[in-house]
């Protein structure tokens, strides 16, 4: 019952803001102790553990072919972390993307069968991605309706007018090879989605650590208000994201459709939870202005490699579920304690 | 104490203009939307406006309704529960188990509210105690249950082997061929609740720890009991509709309950339920889930397709919301 | 001292450690029955720590606590209050959505037999409450309608509204009028009356001379000294508080005035502004008085650009400004420190740097990368120059102290080229020695040529620091004063509606 043990007073007491009484840095601290800190550092252990416990479940796992099928598997979901990380840092969500993914998938393909062109249809794949992130970034900014009931009505209209739109499955009719090669073509021994993931990783990278945009999008999720103030345009800032975030889950369903041949309108069912998850494993905060690509990287990546090895293992396959969702939780209740463990460390 | 009598007399005075209190209701706006809806398709198909559909949505609503009412209780706490889609699934096993075993219906029901329970309290205990923030761990709880699911079933539906009338009846029955047996239990529970969180100390202090929990902290409310037990009512008003909708289905399903959380939400938060906590009212829920209901079973009386039903019924929501956020910038 | 039958409070050697910080060391204080003592000393002096202690927010490490003579052990705050210990905190404690009855008796509901809650009771009762202290609205109101000050006065009701031994009272004053002070005043004497005992936690000395019987001072945890309020001196309370005089409060190095930068005319809002007509010049630092509810941080808002206006218009340096655009107005040079440096200033997760150099990426990035480096050296002179407090560039802003907040913040808007600075009750919350600091940052801004506006409700501050005092009420200005001409009973006059003093020359 006494307070002083229980972890909200601590927190308290930062709140309260007692007297800084030293300026004994962090840095004092050992490396040990600093590298303890860093969220991703203890998620790549989570994944290197959870790989060693699986290749001695089965020697299956640590195969070239099985690694870049992990990497292959995980581009689409990765791709679409990026997206949703840049989002979820601005102080947004989007629960829409898995019936665009579907959406995307069956309009991409019914476009190229109709036009005979991949270029065609792939553009109209992106453009129904940016439309969808244009009007769920207006339906925030404009009608300032809360982004997780806004995209969920969105996600339900766009699951609707996929089936709207066409009634059963778009079959590749046109057979062009440049369109089987997208998800499922390589590039020396790297398979093609990996290679699109890398580059917009990497872009995006740089473009959310060192560019002047990237480090408004981490003020607006921070205290919008004071971006703000500042002279940053919110608004538009917002607007952006949500349509990269629609244009990243448009490309994952691109390579989605091309992977699995044909269109399906029942596509991407759960697949936003999926990411959300990932990317909140990977550290990111559900409240704005915090979140790392490395975080969403190694945390989808462990998703991703718990349902590999749940399929080589032979596991019943329904028992992925059950695990994202304890990992979930786990990785919750950490980041907490670790947040407690950091402002104790600071204030010594 | 003739104070007391001043002040009543005011009010009265006041409000002797029934008109002036009609309007003070804040669901007056609400319950205005409903009427327009419901008149435009009493008016647009003539199957709409019957006893018999009449009774089928009062059917059809209760089950979204019940659930609503718990889930109002822990968004009212400034919490969120998403698991109560995949624990419509869940509860629905032991339900049907029990059943086929012992062929007693009560003690299926009873097994079904235990699990809902204990689902109730690890999802408070999650959020109270391990501080773990309410979305994450009733997101990680629809994927366990649901994935639990599938797994104890193989993904194929269990049938409810007994044959109890009782059974059949709870979800199917109606009373006086017009009163259908879900929506009896639903107006009992959402009368008692309304009740409750209006005029009992534990109502009011639900919202005070939704509105500001750290105030509600100081005041000396245990805001970690509070929200608790908001979760316990939650998930054990979902099992009540989780055993409704195995009546209807008559069989425990793995699909059941599938975006079911989401509806919910969304029809709550249209009757005026705020997310943040502490803001909104068990008739705004109620009138919420009733507008939803009516919309889907009106737009299938005009035969528009579900996938119609889905886009209209998603750009209500927003249309909804946006005009009450409008109205409260205007305050 | 023998046990006292009069002391309702004893509190014993009380200490509380927090990691890395001493925040009591071996307190005593003793309150007596129909007493008002005043508790002061500077933010982090430990007041604020003693006061969660005795509501039972936090534990005590060590030390004894005797109420009415007994030991008592506080653990919860539902301890405190079945001992008759009522706080009214200064953040305010009212839950905005729900009504003033329901706040007033959130802590114990007036029953009917059923156990459903009595409404007519309780909104009688509280109509009661409020007509004793003065407070003219209907208990149904939502808080959320409320002014801030008719909030506070709510608090206080909340105390009254069960038996309270001892009231404590943190900065009770920091939004009131002065008639509403004068008013609280009544109430507390009423109070010292019926035997209750008043802990008066303030930052405003003149207070303390005005209505406490005695005072304690805090410094680093430890007590200082208790006196009689009869015994002592502002001075020699001030020298306690900061352990050292303090000569200049508002040192002003006065240098020549440029021209008009800031020209407003008749600027006007939907809510509250009505025709505002001022200048300030370069060099020149103009000093903005109001009460609560004056219009003061609408104005604020709407130079910004935060607002939206419905008519006049605004110039910088000739050239007219955009309206209703933040962006605009951080182009044209305009800056603004807000009155709520956490909530509207500070992005708390960023570091010191990343907080100083938000406004200003522009100038430190080329082709959109930012240019680590220069980041570096140029907030590094900040936090030199200013003495920010810090271990590193890249400690996140949440870890300050609130002085050092409001020094990044100042130094965020130094770095840009400004032609303008608005700065909203820049010292609020600030402790003395902090404050200092803060008005000599405003004095260089001056001498740098840039035109000033400083919003304050501090009378001292207001008279200090401006060259040119303006004075708003409900949105309307209603005096202005040089710096020679200026006098504390005719800015007040201003300020509550009563005259107005317009100056002939601009």
């Amino acid at each position: 019952m006494h307070s002083a043990s229980s972890i909200p007073e601590e927190a308290e007491c930062i709140k309260w803001s007692l007297a800084v009484p030293s300026t004994d840095s962090i840095s004092k601290g050992s490396f040990l102790t600093k590298l303890v800190l860093f969220n991703e550092i203890i998620l790549v252990a989570v994944l290197v553990v959870i790989s060693a416990a699986i290749s001695i479940g089965t020697s299956q796992f640590y195969s070239t072919t099985n690694i870049l099928n992990i990497l292959r598997d995980s581009s689409m979901a990765i791709i679409a972390g990026i997206g949703m990380t840049m989002l979820l840092i601005t102080g947004e969500v989007d629960l829409s993307i898995g019936s665009l993914v579907a959406f995307v998938g069956v309009v991409t393909m019914d476009i190229i069968n109709k036009t005979n062109s991949v270029f065609l249809g792939v553009l109209a794949g992106l453009s129904l991605g940016a439309l969808t992130g244009l009007i769920n970034g207006l339906v925030r900014t404009k009608l300032k309706v809360n982004s997780l009931i806004g995209t969920i009505a969105m996600m339900m209209i766009l699951r609707g007018s996929v089936y709207l739109y066409k009634l059963e499955a778009a079959q590749n009719y046109h057979q062009l090879s440049s369109f089987y090669s997208i998800g499922n073509g390589y590039l020396g021994f790297m398979p093609i989605p990996v290679i699109i993931m890398v580059i917009l990783y990497v872009v995006f990278l740089i473009i959310l650590y060192r560019t002047v945009l990237g480090r408004r999008l981490y003020a607006t999720g921070g205290n919008e208000i004071a971006a703000k103030i500042s002279g940053i345009k919110v608004d538009n800032l917002k607007i952006l994201t949500f349509v990269a975030n629609s244009v990243f889950a448009a490309i994952s369903g691109i390579i989605l459709v091309s992977r699995m041949n044909s269109g399906q309108p029942n596509a991407g069912v759960g697949f936003e939870l999926m990411v959300i998850s990932g990317v909140i494993l990977g550290g990111t905060s559900l409240g704005g202005g915090e979140g790392t690509l490395v975080g969403t990287l190694v945390g989808l990546l462990i998703l991703r490699v718990i349902n590999n090895g749940i399929i080589i293992l032979r596991w019943n396959q329904d028992l992925q579920i059950v695990i994202s969702g304890l990992i979930i939780i786990l990785a919750v209740f950490i980041d907490n304690k670790r947040k407690v463990a950091r402002s104790k460390i600071i204030t010594k | 104490m003739d104070r007391r009598n001043t002040v009543m007399q005011n009010s009265k005075n006041e409000g002797n203009s029934i008109l002036k209190r009609v309007f003070a209701i804040s669901e007056i706006g609400l319950l205005i939307s409903f009427l327009v809806i419901f008149i435009f398709f009493s008016v647009a198909s003539k199957y709409f406006f019957t006893v018999r559909n009449l009774s089928n949505i009062l059917g059809q609503v209760s089950l979204p309704l019940i659930s609503a009412v718990g889930l109002s209780v822990v968004l009212f706490s400034g919490e969120v529960d998403i698991s109560i889609g995949s624990l419509q699934a869940f509860v629905s096993l032991p339900l049907v188990a029990i059943m086929n075993a012992t062929g007693s219906f009560a003690l299926g029901a009873v097994a079904a509210l235990a699990t809902g329970a204990m689902i109730g309290i690890i999802n408070g205990y999650l959020v109270t105690r391990l501080k773990i923030n309410s979305l994450i761990t009733t997101l990680g709880m629809l994927y366990a249950l649901r994935g639990a699911v599938y797994l104890i079933t193989g993904k194929v539906a269990i049938a409810e082997r007994s044959g109890k009338d009782l059974f059949f009846l709870i979800g199917n029955g109606k009373l006086f061929h017009f009163l259908p047996y879900p929506s009896i239990l639903m107006f009992v529970i959402l009368f008692v609740f309304m009740f409750v969180m209006k005029n009992t100390s534990y109502g009011r202090r639900i919202y005070a720890v939704g509105g500001s929990a750290e105030v509600a902290r100081a005041i000396g409310i245990d805001v970690e009991r509070m929200k608790f037990s908001a979760f316990l009512i939650c998930s054990l008003l979902a099992t009540v509709s989780a055993i409704l909708l195995a009546s209807r289905l008559g069989s425990a399903n793995h699909l059941a309950g599938q975006g079911f959380e989401f509806q919910v939400v969304a029809a709550v938060v249209l009757g005026g339920v705020s997310l943040s906590g502490g803001v909104g009212t068990l008739l705004g829920a109620f009138i919420g889930v009733l507008i939803l209901g009516i919309i889907q079973n009106g737009l299938g009386m005009l035969n528009v397709s579900t996938m119609w039903q889905l886009v209209i019924t998603g750009s209500i929501i927003i249309l909804s919301v946006a005009i009450d956020e409008l109205k409260k910038r205007h305050e | 001292m023998a046990p006292d039958h009069d002391t309702v409070l004893d509190v014993q050697r009380i200490s509380k450690e927090f990691p890395g910080v001493k925040a009591l060391d071996a307190v005593d204080l003793k309150l007596n029955k129909g007493e008002v003592h005043a508790l002061i000393g500077e933010n982090g002096a430990g007041k604020s720590t003693l006061i969660k202690i005795l509501a039972g927010v936090y534990y005590k490490d060590d030390g004894e606590i005797l109420f009415d003579g007994d030991p008592v052990d506080i653990a919860t705050p539902a301890d405190s209050l079945k001992l008759g210990i009522k706080v009214v905190f200064q953040e305010l404690s009212l839950i905005p959505h729900m009504t003033v009855g329901e706040n007033v008796f959130l802590e114990s509901f007036p029953l009917k037999k059923n156990k459903s809650i009595d409404w007519d009771a309780l909104y009688a009762e509280t109509k009661d409450i409020l007509d004793s202290i003065g407070l003219d609205i209907s208990p149904k109101t939502k808080i959320y309608k409320l002014t801030v000050s008719q909030q506070q006065m709510v608090e206080i009701a909340r105390a009254l509204s069960h038996e309270a031994k001892v009231i404590i009272m943190d900065e009770p004053t920091s939004a009131l009028t002065p008639n509403e002070v004068e008013h609280l005043f009544k109430v507390i004497r009423q109070l010292k009356e019926r035997g209750i005992g008043i802990l008066y936690v303030t930052h405003k000395l003149e207070e303390v001379m005005a209505i406490c019987d005695a005072v304690t001072v805090f410094r680093d945890g430890k007590l200082i000294s208790s006196r009689n309020v009869s015994e002592t001196s502002t001075d020699e309370l001030v020298t306690d508080m900061v352990g050292r005089s303090i000569k200049t409060l508002f040192p002003r190095t006065h240098t020549g005035r440029g021209d008009v930068i800031l020209n407003v005319r008749s600027l006007s809002t939907e809510k509250k502004l009505k025709e505002v007509s001022f200048q300030v010049r370069s060099g020149e630092v103009v000093g903005i008085f109001g009460l609560m509810g004056a219009g003061r941080t609408e104005l604020a808002k709407a130079l910004f650009g935060l607002d939206a206006v419905q008519a006049g218009n605004i110039s910088i340096e000739g050239r007219e400004l955009k309206l209703g655009s933040t962006s605009q107005s951080t182009k044209m040079g305009l800056g603004y420190l807000t009155e709520d440096r956490k909530g509207e200033g500070l992005v708390l997760q960023m570091s010191v740097a990343q907080n100083i150099t938000l406004p200003s990426l522009e100038d430190i990035s080329s082709a959109g990368f930012i240019k680590r480096k220069e980041e570096s050296i140029r907030s590094q002179e900040f936090v030199d120059v200013f003495r920010i407090k810090t271990p590193s560039l890249r400690q996140k802003v949440m870890y300050l102290s609130g002085g050092n907040q409001q020094k990044v913040l100042i130094a965020r808007w130094l770095m840009k080229k400004l032609k303008v600075i608005i700065l909203d009750e820049p010292t609020r919350g600030i402790d003395v020695g902090a404050k200092a600091e803060i008005h000599r940052l405003i004095d260089e801004l001056a001498s740098q040529g840039l035109a000033v506006v400083v919003m304050t409700s501090e009378m001292p501050e207001l008279l200090g620091v401006s060259d040119h005092i303006i004075v708003m009420c409900e949105g309307r200005i209603t005096g202005e004063f040089d710096r020679e001409s200026a006098a504390m009973e005719k800015i007040l006059e201003a300020a509550i509606g009563q005259k107005e003093y317009r100056h002939a020359e601009q």
